[in-house]
């Protein structure tokens, strides 16, 4: 075991914890942040994803150790609950939600691809969330919310729930 | 037409927030004190007498607290119908298909139990194995279960008139055979349970059950406890389409695995197990023969299917028979025979798929209708109308439509996507189309009958408790049920919470299947919210002296209808909290209603012929697909699919379009990408990288239509359409293939190679 | 969850420090760079390292950087996304653009490295054809020392480098692309992403301005040989006797023979047989007319 330290939300964390854990196995079991989903554990469907050091990864195939000193946000860390982000908004007002497992993994792709380019044409959202695999959905829904919270965040528009 | 204030609106998922933070918890999730997890050990072949199973080893690891075989469990089968059930938690006596289970473990951490697991030592005899059903059926093959001779495990068969005779009235007949295969769930979410006992021997399972109530009757008789000492729940559901509508193993192994060790255990499969053991699709071989008068009306159709039924019991023959009453009832045919076979082979087993049998059926007799609109030279929009079924049809097999938007459903489609302007004239793209029909309110025939009840509790502040058995698995029955007994109280949406899916709380239903829920819990519902609104209705007659007729509720205010000022809150006729002596009711009597509503039109068909309406509405639609073929790779994409479903009234539009939009996204999976691939009974491909399901990238724009026609039975007109969309979709998409490129497939999936194998036959 | 087994894990801060543990290491330690392709071999069981030794912190690894002569060095740390998002603003390396994005998905390319995906020495590896394009170098360092080779010696069979045991791979060193060079990338898969390629051909022509011949050309095929090949006789050809409907049906023909290709999960050998014709043909096609549509611009 050794005792590392690293950001999450925001927010500093300590935990023991051996090489071999993922980040995966630590945010869910260690640090009791279940949103975060385990869907296959080998990098195929996205629904682990989390977002490391300003970049969408698949946390499932990222050491815990890996991300000593560094930054990590999850779900849990967006939106408050009388402030959901505008891609949470978004999700919810566009229907782009049916069984939700593959949600969180989603909307955190989303939020990586928005920081990185705030107003992606439709091709753009396409390929920055082909690693996230939803089988309700086709996907329809999910596009037109990622555009329209885009539109929002460029236009300043914020909606309270 | 009535206006409503919740039914039509496009509500978000009344579950939404908790998604979209990450707060919904779903059973990897869960956690419960002392809790224990389990692991499975596999058969590693395809059929084989179990010499020995040998777990000494395996009791040896640190963390491991209860290894279970065969011999530890009682000798109990189970299977869809309970009287085919072949299928042991655990097999005792052979091995039937690579993954077939043979002992598990439970123990502190996942690493213990799956090391545990690689220690316990099985001895088996291999015997010859059987992979698909032509062979299962050849005279000496192996038996894999000896009481079923040449492998059979079931038939289907349906003579409505002489087919013979409408054959000779037939100016042309069609035949030709067509293939489907084996095509996996893939949900999101992969299947697990969660199990424990308490002191008093009563078990809680915790599972992604699509029929809690079901999985308890089905639980106590494999477990062999009173269905008292049971309770079914669920968290949150990762997706089910169909699989999650038989009982696996993993449930009661969970629940002997928690029994044995005293602790709870939680089992979730790993992404390879669920390929290599959960259910598919049944794989079909299905002759379609079409007699068609030179104007093209259908005057006979014969089918044969031959149905993979892997190596156990589960739905292959309800599957079967589903397939056989498409064949019946799509179009107005006549003359009509089927024969079905279900054949056991030593492959991992079918169950339930999102369109149970249609999606192969209609494939074969979609891409027909197309085969003989070519050949007779009529368009094929004109030759599916010619034939379309129609409001107030009684087919020969004795179905009733009692709404029926067959025909707007053809028109609309086939108008939007640009039919006319586009059909023949953009090769190498090319557009097609097909039709379906399906149950649009489950099927009588599963389980004998068909019903849900439900429960409406209304709260001293107004706030209403939904009951309901029906557990949400992604389709949205949570919003819409909660839709529907707003609507019908008078009440806001918001104001309503549901609970659902739990046998201790909620009332009996049959469960997720068939696209039955808007309809049969939608009513059961309906029914419930009338009763409590009669008492809310008599009690602010009371409170504000006027008879109950002259009253009526909205937006949570019982109002007088001719003076609409005068109202009380839902409230406040509900009563006041329990210290408050001015309260005018008794204490604590709550306003609360029970209903049960039975499907009042269908009928159990006839044992011997089949002859009946199974179920109480019907489902029509038409899906066009415009496709592109790269006539050098083979590789064929879906540019557009134009979607118009009947849907009787559309209780939450937004939610069937995404139902619809999910199953065709699913329908381009299963037409061009998806199949397990099998070697020796061994599914080779076992990761989401190796089984194609589509991306972001691969999936057409979709348009959806919906056609409402307001069923007479259905909830504010409702049908279910959680099935529909991914019926037609590989027969649109193999018809828009032929429109492109002149190639006829007729087998699924349509892969590059067989386009280019197909091209070069016909010399292109 | 499908636990990883248990290793030892070590996070050295410079280069030397990298060589000497893997060196003592035994050949029981690997290289962790993304982790995308090794957690998932560990966590099927086909490789079990008992030593990690993350090179991430290395900061020399995680340049991309052009010399004087505007040669590029990628480090063993730069990931595929960092190469792609780099490249895809240089015309010059516009192919390394393509080639890194044909791979994975957004996650696994913040985290998989260029590098890494050479030394994974996939036959349907993506990286591999267009470096042997480009006339890349592999830069490798060990207690011996430095050495280059080239990327088409690198791999020598499925899985298989030249790396001894104790050395590592430090950084690729890619040529400037002489003036009128164009590549091209084309990748087969069942799916527009995430794929494992079925068929894979890299071209890169380099034009003389003024004879407008072509001075010099690689066609490199992917995922049809145990390892990534040349076809230099294809090459020679379009050398020869220029980009004409004709040439191209040879060289595509050719390379077509030339082609080993087995029948696996993702298709059959005729299949990908009749696939290098095509993609090669397509590939010439798409890098020469680049290279004519430069020429009216400028």
């Amino acid at each position: 075991m050794r005792r590392i330290f690293f950001e999450v939300n925001g927010e500093r964390v300590e935990v023991d914890v051996e090489p071999h854990w993922t980040l995966l196995k630590v945010l869910r079991e260690k640090l009791h942040l279940t949103g975060t989903r385990s869907g296959c554990e080998m990098g195929d469907c996205g629904a682990c994803t989390v977002i490391f050091n300003g970049r969408a990864v698949n946390s499932c195939l990222t050491l815990v150790v890996e991300v000593e000193g560094g930054s990590v946000s999850t779900i849990e860390g967006l939106g408050k609950d009388d402030q959901l982000h505008p891609i949470q908004r978004a999700f919810i007002d566009h229907g782009a939600i049916q069984c939700g497992f593959c949600t969180p993994g989603m909307i955190m792709a989303v939020k990586a691809l928005l920081d990185k380019n705030p107003s992606p044409k439709e091709d753009e959202v396409r390929q920055a969330l082909a690693g996230n695999i939803c089988r309700c959905t086709g996907y329809v829904k999910i596009i037109e919310a990622v555009l329209s919270a885009s539109q929002a965040m460029n236009t300043g528009e914020v909606r309270t729930n | 037409m009535k206006k409503f204030s919740v039914i039509g609106n496009r509500m978000p998922r009344i579950d939404a927030i908790d998604q979209v933070t990450g707060r919904a918890q779903f059973i990897p999730d869960l956690m419960r004190h002392n809790m224990l997890h389990g692991a499975i050990v596999r058969s590693p072949i395809p059929h084989g007498r179990i010499l020995q199973v040998d777990t000494t080893k395996s009791k040896r690891v640190p963390g491991v607290k209860a290894v279970i075989t065969a011999n530890d469990i009682p000798n109990t089968r189970f299977g869809f119908q309970m009287g085919e059930a072949n299928k042991r938690p655990l097999t005792g006596d052979k091995v039937r298909y690579i993954g077939d289970e043979l002992a598990a473990v439970a123990a502190e951490t996942e690493e213990a139990a799956q090391e545990a697991c690689s220690l316990i030592q099985v001895e088996l005899e291999p015997l010859p194995a059987l992979f698909d059903p032509e062979s299962a059926l050849q005279p000496g093959a192996p038996l894999i279960h000896i009481d079923k001779p040449g492998n059979i495990s079931g038939e289907v068969h349906r003579i409505f008139g002489d087919v013979g005779e409408g054959f000779l009235k037939s100016d042309h007949i069609f035949e030709a055979t067509y293939r489907t295969t084996g095509v996996a769930h893939c949900c999101m979410e992969t299947r697990g349970a969660l199990a424990e006992f308490d002191n008093q021997g009563r078990l809680t399972l915790w599972s992604t059950t699509q029929f809690p109530h079901v999985l308890r009757e089905i639980m106590s008789c494999v477990l062999q406890l009173p269905i008292g000492k049971i309770r079914v729940c669920k968290a949150h559901i990762g997706g089910g389409f169909g699989s999650r509508q038989s009982m696996d193993p993993v449930d009661p192994i969970c629940a002997f695995l928690a029994q044995k060790s005293g602790r709870p255990v939680k089992l979730i499969k790993t992404r390879s197990e669920e390929f290599v053991s959960d259910r598919i699709r049944y794989p079909m071989v299905i002759t379609v023969k079409t007699g068609v008068t030179s104007d093209g009306v259908i005057m006979a159709r014969q089918v044969n299917i031959l149905t993979d039924g892997g190596a156990y019991n589960d739905q292959g023959l309800a599957v079967t028979a589903s397939a056989a009453s498409r064949c019946v009832n799509l179009y107005r045919v006549p003359y009509v025979k089927f024969d079905g076979k279900v054949v056991f082979t030593n492959k991992v087993f079918g169950g339930a798929f999102r369109g149970y049998g249609g999606p192969q059926i209609i494939f074969g007799i979609e891409s027909q209708m197309d085969e003989i609109a070519e050949e007779l030279g009529i368009d094929p929009l004109k030759l599916r109308l010619l034939n379309a079924n129609q409001k107030g049809d009684v087919t020969v097999g004795g179905a009733r439509f009692a709404s029926c938007g067959f025909a707007e459903c053809l028109n609309q489609s086939a108008a939007v996507a640009g039919w006319k302007e586009k059909r023949g004239k953009l090769k190498p793209r090319g557009i097609g189309m097909a039709s379906f029909i399906h149950t649009g309110a489950g099927s009588i025939n599963a389980h004998g009958g068909s019903f849900s009840a439900a429960f409406v509790k209304v709260e001293y502040d107004g706030s209403v408790d939904l009951m309901t058995g029906v557990p949400d698995i992604g389709q949205g029955s949570d919003t819409a049920l909660a839709q529907i007994a707003a609507e019908e109280l008078g009440v806001r949406f918001e104001d309503v919470r549901v609970h659902a899916g739990d046998t201790a709380i909620t009332p009996s239903t049959q469960g997720v299947r068939g696209s039955r829920e808007t309809f049969v819990a939608g009513n059961a519902v309906k029914l419930a919210a009338q009763q409590v609104k009669l008492q809310l209705l008599e009690r602010a007659a009371s409170l504000l002296a006027i008879g109950k007729e002259g009253l009526d509720i909205a937006d949570g205010k019982i109002y007088v209808k001719s003076n609409p000022e005068q109202f009380v809150t839902v409230a406040q006729a509900a009563g006041k909290p329990m210290f408050d002596r001015s309260s005018a009711f008794p204490l604590g009597v709550p306003v609360l209603a029970s209903a049960c509503y039975m499907d009042p039109v269908s009928e159990l068909p006839d044992k011997a012929t089949g002859y009946g309406n199974p179920s109480p509405a019907w489902v029509f639609g038409t899906q066009v697909a415009e496709v592109e073929v790269d006539v050098k790779t083979g590789i064929v994409s879906v540019l557009r699919v134009v979607a118009a479903h009947d849907v009787g009234r559309a209780i939450n539009p937004m939610a069937i379009e995404g139902q619809l939009e999910g199953s065709i996204a699913q329908g381009v999976g299963m037409a061009l990408t998806e199949r397990v691939i099998w070697e020796s009974g061994a599914v080779l491909n076992q990761q989401l990288a190796d089984y194609k399901l589509p991306t972001t990238l691969d999936v057409p724009q979709i348009t959806s239509i919906l056609v409402e026609t307001d069923d007479p039975y259905g909830p504010f007109g409702a049908k279910g359409v959680g099935e529909a969309g991914l019926v037609p979709t590989a027969a649109a998409i193999a018809n828009a293939i032929y429109d492109a490129i002149g190639v006829r497939i007729r087998e699924l999936p349509i892969t590059p190679e067989k386009v280019l194998t197909a091209m070069k036959k016909i010399g292109k | 969850m499908l636990p990883l087994p248990h290793f030892d894990y070590i996070r050295p801060k410079n280069l030397r420090e990298a060589i000497r543990i893997l060196s003592k290491a035994n050949g029981e330690a690997r290289v962790l760079a993304g982790g995308t392709d090794l957690f998932v071999q560990m966590k099927k069981g086909l490789i079990r390292p008992s030593l990690l030794v993350d090179i991430k912190k290395i900061t020399q690894l995680n340049q991309i950087s052009l010399n004087s002569k505007g040669d590029l060095s990628v480090g063993a740390g730069v990931t595929l996304n960092e190469l792609k998002e780099w490249a895809s603003r240089r015309k010059d390396w516009f192919g390394l653009c393509i080639a890194a994005g044909s791979i994975g998905s957004e996650q696994v390319r913040n985290r998989g490295t260029v590098t890494g995906n050479l030394c994974r020495a996939s036959p349907a590896g993506d990286m591999a054809p267009m470096l042997i394009a480009l006339d890349g170098k592999i830069e490798i360092q060990g207690l011996k020392g430095k050495r280059f080779v080239p990327v088409e010696d690198f791999i020598v069979g499925p899985g298989k480098t030249l790396l001894d045991q104790g050395e590592m791979a430090v950084s690729l060193r890619i040529p400037k692309p002489k003036i009128y060079t164009s590549t091209a990338y084309l990748k087969l898969g069942a799916r527009r992403a995430m794929e494992t390629a079925i068929v894979s051909v890299a071209v890169r022509i380099t034009v003389n301005r003024t004879s407008k011949k072509i001075n010099s050309a690689r066609i490199v095929l992917g995922a049809v040989a145990p390892t990534p090949i040349r076809i230099p006789e294809a090459e020679e050809i379009l050398m020869r006797k220029g980009v004409t409907q004709n040439t191209i049906e040879n060289i595509s023909i050719l390379a077509m023979n030339r082609a080993k290709p087995i029948s696996d999960l993702r298709g059959t050998e005729g299949y990908r047989s009749g696939m290098v014709k095509v993609l090669t043909t397509r590939a010439v096609g798409q890098a020469w007319k680049q290279i004519i549509w430069e020429e009216v611009v400028c």
